[in-house]
């Protein structure tokens, strides 16, 4: 190993010197040692790493006092790494100084802090814990006197090389993040390093953090002892769903350097080895119940915002609707926000972009939803507010989060299409129709309608039943000879009284008395269906006092028939009779009746 | 000043009120519009002055009132393509749209019934029934069969004016209103305190189920209902 860099080191050293910079920065300073665990008297290495940017004049560092273990040598070497960015200067510098040791005594030992002192400050490293053991198991040392550098071959892989696997939490909620990295920790000098067999990661969607593209080893000590290593993969994953799942191992194919006990064969020979990383369980819990309806798994933190276009559509031209969720957490598995259907407007399926970035070890982004929405009839529309809920793991609860809400305004669009293209009109928008044109006079009208109109109603049930009454009294007349004698009596009584009173005005007594008498007997004969030519005087008085007539009424008109009867009979003997007064007398009996 | 108590005279005549209000319309005023509009209705009701008002409205941003006035100018004068016309379209303003939509049949019946007014479908009613009683007794009379078939028709007229005459009176008796405030929640029950369950907005028509002091207790057209303020919606009639 130090042969290695031994052999970058000439050129690089005059580099070194010359770029050393004035101004003093801060230096790191450790000690580590290539065993922990050594055979009484075998040989180990203690190296002290001084690292900082100006390393011009590295003093030695002062070891402590070490009587349990022999000094059996030292050297010391250098590196540098310089870089361009932006023009400025940068470097690194690290210098080794090596010494060789053997133990003493057995048991647990210590190697008490190194110091050194730079630029008027004073620095330590740890202490190292030493367990010497009689019998040097760990490796076959082939003991060679004068050989002071190199001999590190056949040193077990387990603790100097191998692939770690670590996630940052080993039990999450669903769609939490989780990252994993894999790192490659050597002590060897390796000439080829191959990924066999990359992880697999089923259940959870991946997002790439960090992939090695070429070697950039690092420097970190581990337990006391000195290690270069290299991330080869770091990845963020989110679990799908709910269970106990599995990171499947990594594995590498690594040729690795032997070194030869021969200096001038610089490559020594070379060992295949296969190195595979542990797997790891992770546990994904559910979400809890009390889900919101408004959640579309998101988990992490997010906000939204919303916003619309235009505030108006003619036609049929949508607007678009953009809703915006940013956030960290699982931004891909983030489903469209629910928007409430809005009558009259038509929410199509949205555009959906995504954004997302790293930013430290923290899948950000955001997601942004484009909701065509298309007006199908005129008006004004209010578009409510967008909710979406997301589970935040850090508290374990939800949170609803919202965006404003829109008006908008749609017009021109109940006109159909074709109509539109058939005349060649272009619709440009619609309103209300405009407003009446003056009047000289305004036609009044009323909301009620007057009470004495309902009345007229009434008039027709009475013109039906005047019909029937009609109807009833035409076939009494044409069935019913008596009902019909009596509705003409009258009738033909006035025309007989009428000709009577003609006769008295031509002063034709004997007719008139004729006349006036059958006038008299007719009226009461067709009154009462009674044929009065048959009858006498006195069936003629019986008949009529059986039909209540008053006795008075009856006595007058039996007068009055005898009178007529003996003015026509005896004309000499009623000289004294008053035709005028009989005719009057007549009137007012049958009016009577 | 004779002359002056004439002018005095015409400018509150109903006409002068009317035609004043239309060139204040002509020239954008709404709000004087509006006025001249309302003092033209105080003498008689007429579906141009109702038409013309709830246009103004509408210019002015009060959709509920629009509304009002369009259905009362529609009751007047329900054949006017303009009153129809401007009514869907201040219906389709309001932030509360009505889901329902009828059939095509119940749709066509109800065109059918509406298509006269509520004082021409009772002056008809009247005149059919005339006829039909006028026929009716014919056929008494003289037992021609020929007037029995003839005064089915009007029989038929009769039942369908019946109808429709129903409907009229039915719609103003259910007492329709229309909430003229921006937006105001239905509560629970007659008072502040009670527990908000709907929110209306401008132009919602519904119907007024009871009243309680100053609450009234309305129903959506979808069924659902609440109590509001009786300061915040117009009855229609």
């Amino acid at each position: 190993m130090i042969r290695a860099k031994l052999k970058y080191f000439y050129p690089i050293l005059s580099a070194v010197i010359l770029a050393s910079s004035i101004h003093a920065a801060e230096i790191d300073f450790n000690a580590s040692v290539d065993q922990t665990t050594v055979g009484l008297g075998d040989q180990f290495t203690l190296t002290v790493t001084v690292q900082g940017q100006d390393m011009a004049s590295v003093p030695k560092p002062e070891l402590p006092d070490m009587p349990d273990f022999n000094l059996l040598g030292n050297s010391s070497s250098q590196s540098t790494n310089i870089q361009f960015v932006n023009g400025q200067m940068s470097k690194q510098a690290s210098v080794n100084f090596i010494y060789y040791l053997s133990a003493r005594k057995l048991g647990k030992l210590t190697i008490d802090p190194c110091k050194i002192k730079y630029k008027d400050q004073e620095y330590t490293s740890q202490p190292i814990q030493i367990e010497v053991t009689k019998t040097s198991t760990v490796r076959a040392q082939p003991s060679q006197p004068g050989r002071t550098s190199g001999g590190q071959s056949n040193i077990p892989l387990e603790e100097n090389l191998f692939l770690s696997a670590n996630s940052d939490k080993r039990t999450v909620y669903v769609g939490e993040q989780i990252n994993v990295d894999f790192t490659l920790y050597n002590r060897f000098q390796i000439s080829d390093a191959r990924i066999a067999d990359m992880p697999a990661f089923s259940g959870f969607w991946t997002e790439k953090i960090y992939d090695a593209e070429k070697f950039n080893w690092k420097q970190k000590t581990l337990d006391g002892k000195q290690y270069q290593y290299m991330m080869l993969k770091k990845v963020a994953l989110f679990p799908m769903s709910s269970g106990e799942f599995a990171v499947s191992p990594m594995a590498m194919n690594i040729a690795v350097v032997q070194s030869s006990r021969d200096f001038f064969d610089f490559f020594g020979t070379t060992k295949s080895v296969k190195i595979e990383s542990k797997l790891i369980n992770i546990n994904v819990k559910p979400l809890p119940e009390n889900m919101p309806a408004e959640f579309t798994g998101g988990v992490g933190k997010f906000s939204i915002q919303a916003s619309l276009d235009r505030n108006t559509a003619t036609g049929n031209e949508p607007i678009n609707l953009t809703v915006k969720i940013t956030g960290s957490g699982n931004i891909r598995l983030i489903e469209k926000p629910l928007i409430a259907a809005i009558p009259g407007l038509k929410i199509m399926d949205p555009e959906i972009k995504e954004n997302i970035q790293v930013s430290g070890d923290v899948i950000k982004g955001s997601k942004t939803f484009n909701f065509p929405i298309i007006p199908q009839t005129d008006g004004k529309y209010v578009i409510p507010t967008v909710n979406m809920a997301y589970f935040d793991p850090a508290d374990k609860s939800y949170h609803t989060i919202q965006t404003q809400q829109f008006e908008c305004t749609a017009s021109g669009c109940t006109q159909s299409a074709p109509l539109v293209e058939a005349t060649g009109m272009k619709v440009l928008g619609t309103d209300i129709n405009y407003i009446k044109p003056n009047v000289s006079v305004l036609a009044g009208s009323s909301f009620n309608i007057p009470q004495w109109a309902w009345y007229i109603y009434l008039l027709f049930p009475a013109m039906i039943l005047s019909a029937f009454w009609y109807r009833g009294h035409q076939e009494k007349l044409s069935t019913d000879k008596g009902y019909a004698r009596k509705h003409r009596s009258e009738g033909l009584a006035k025309k007989r009284l009428r000709q009577s009173e003609r006769y008295l005005k031509d002063k034709d007594i004997k007719n008139f008395y004729s006349s006036l008498s059958q006038a008299v007997l007719g009226f009461i004969g067709d009154r009462y269906n009674l044929d009065t030519s048959a009858l006498t005087r006195d069936q003629l008085k019986m008949n009529l006092a059986s039909r209540n007539i008053q006795e008075n009424i009856i006595s007058e008109l039996l007068r009055l028939i005898d009178d007529c009867d003996l003015a026509r009979f005896s004309p000499s003997a009623a000289s004294d009779l008053d035709p005028f007064r009989l005719q009057e007398k007549a009137k007012e009996v049958l009016s009577q009746l | 000043m004779m002359n002056f108590l004439i002018l005095v005279f015409l400018a509150v005549s109903p006409v002068d009120s009317y035609n004043q209000g239309n060139s204040y319309y002509e020239n954008g005023n709404y709000p004087a519009a509006i006025t001249e509009y309302q003092n033209a209705l105080i003498s008689a009701p007429s579906s141009y002055i109702y038409y013309n008002l709830g246009n103004a409205y509408f210019k002015n941003g009060q959709i509920g009132q629009a509304i009002i006035n369009y259905r009362r100018a529609r009751f007047l004068d329900p054949r006017d393509p303009d009153i129809n016309n401007n009514l869907v379209f201040a219906r389709n303003y309001r932030i509360d749209k009505v889901l329902a939509n009828p059939g095509p049949i119940i749709s066509l019946i109800d065109r059918l019934l509406h298509y006269v007014s509520s004082t021409e479908a009772f002056w008809l009613c009247l005149v059919s029934f005339g006829s039909l009683s006028l026929l009716f007794s014919f056929f008494i009379l003289n037992r021609r069969r020929g007037f029995l078939y003839a005064s089915s028709i009007p029989g038929l007229l009769f039942l369908i004016l019946l109808l429709s005459l129903i409907t009229w009176q039915n719609e103003k008796r259910s007492s329709p209103a229309v909430v003229t405030a921006p937006e105001v929640s239905a509560l629970s029950g007659p008072g502040e305190e009670f527990k908000q369950i709907l929110l209306l907005h401008d132009g919602t028509e519904v119907l007024i189920k009871e009243q309680r002091n100053d609450y009234l207790l309305v129903q959506t057209p979808g069924g659902a209902g609440g109590w509001i303020s009786r300061l915040t919606l117009k009855m229609v009639y």
